[in-house]
């Protein structure tokens, strides 16, 4: 019969955590340059948000805004939020996704042309 | 027959219960305990090969219907590696125990749901999650993991009693 608790079990769970922790602690700290919005992995709209004025849009039920250089995902038809919960983006490699409405903002920084992009 | 279904439809409830459950105070948007996954492990510790299988097909036909499309391909996605992986753990890898099978099965849950979510969405972006995820499943693991161990009597028990009524 199965054991509860082993030492690899032990392993596994500390090496899962602590990868977790430490991919956690690895902040974006590049300056923001410009936003790009996808919907259905293509490119929707680039934001330069140094000289963008505040706005907000709607695409697919989700609500963007961009309030004075920082862009963010304002709120969203889907269940669970996790696009509101990103937050304010201001650095460069920040993102907010939201799985359901297929929409994705991300931020790149001066001279990276789109380093997480993928042709959907 | 009987005991597969009777498995498929605990482990059904479970997941429809678990998403009418608001989210978890303590976990993160998204993240759910997985309670469903226990059902899963057991199969895969006892039933078999295709009776694991079924139970993967139906649970994710029913986050389908109940979730759409979406959530049916991460339900199905993540079934299939985390009940290739559960299969894996409890026939050749003795010294793994519940918990870590528990931790594994989340793990493996997780990343089928992210790959699905990195094709539906079409950026690299949708692994920024990763982190969380990978904490979120040690905890739910300890737990599902935790359950298992803790209900194995009760399964065994249910699957005996079931057969035996098939054979009269």
């Amino acid at each position: 019969m199965k054991k509860l608790f082993t030492r690899a079990d032990l392993i596994i769970a500390a090496v899962a955590l602590l990868s977790g922790l430490a991919l956690l602690c690895f902040k974006p700290s590049g300056e923001g340059e410009t936003a790009i919005i996808r919907v259905d992995g293509k490119e929707y709209k680039r934001i330069d948000l140094q000289s963008t004025e505040n706005f907000e849009i709607t695409v697919n039920g989700v609500v963007i805004a961009c309030e004075n250089k920082e862009i963010y995902v304002k709120s969203s038809t889907c269940p669970d939020k996790i696009c509101v919960g990103a937050g304010h983006l201001t650095k460069s490699g920040q993102s907010a996704v939201c799985v359901p409405n297929r929409v994705s903002v991300e931020i790149s920084g001066k001279g990276e042309g789109t380093p997480w992009a993928v042709t959907g | 027959m009987t005991v597969t279904a009777l498995f498929t439809a605990i482990s059904v409830v479970l997941s429809v219960l678990e998403s009418f459950l608001p989210t978890f105070a303590v976990l993160p948007p998204g993240a759910k305990p997985g309670l469903s996954n226990i059902i899963v492990m057991f199969s895969a510790l006892s039933l078999g090969v295709p009776q694991t299988v079924f139970i993967i097909l139906t649970k994710s036909f029913f986050a389908f219907l109940m979730r759409g499309a979406v959530a049916g391909l991460m339900s199905l996605a993540g079934g299939i590696l985390s009940g290739i992986c559960m299969l894996f753990v409890f026939r050749k890898l003795k010294i793994i125990g519940c918990v870590g099978a528990g931790v594994l099965s989340a793990l493996c849950h997780n990343t089928g749901q992210l790959l699905v979510s990195f094709l539906t969405v079409g950026t690299w972006a949708v692994f920024g999650y990763a982190p969380v995820l990978l904490i979120v499943s040690v905890v739910t693991g300890v737990i599902t993991g935790t359950l298992l161990k803790a209900s194995i009597p009760y399964f065994k028990g249910l699957e005996k009693h079931f057969s035996k009524e098939m054979e009269k």
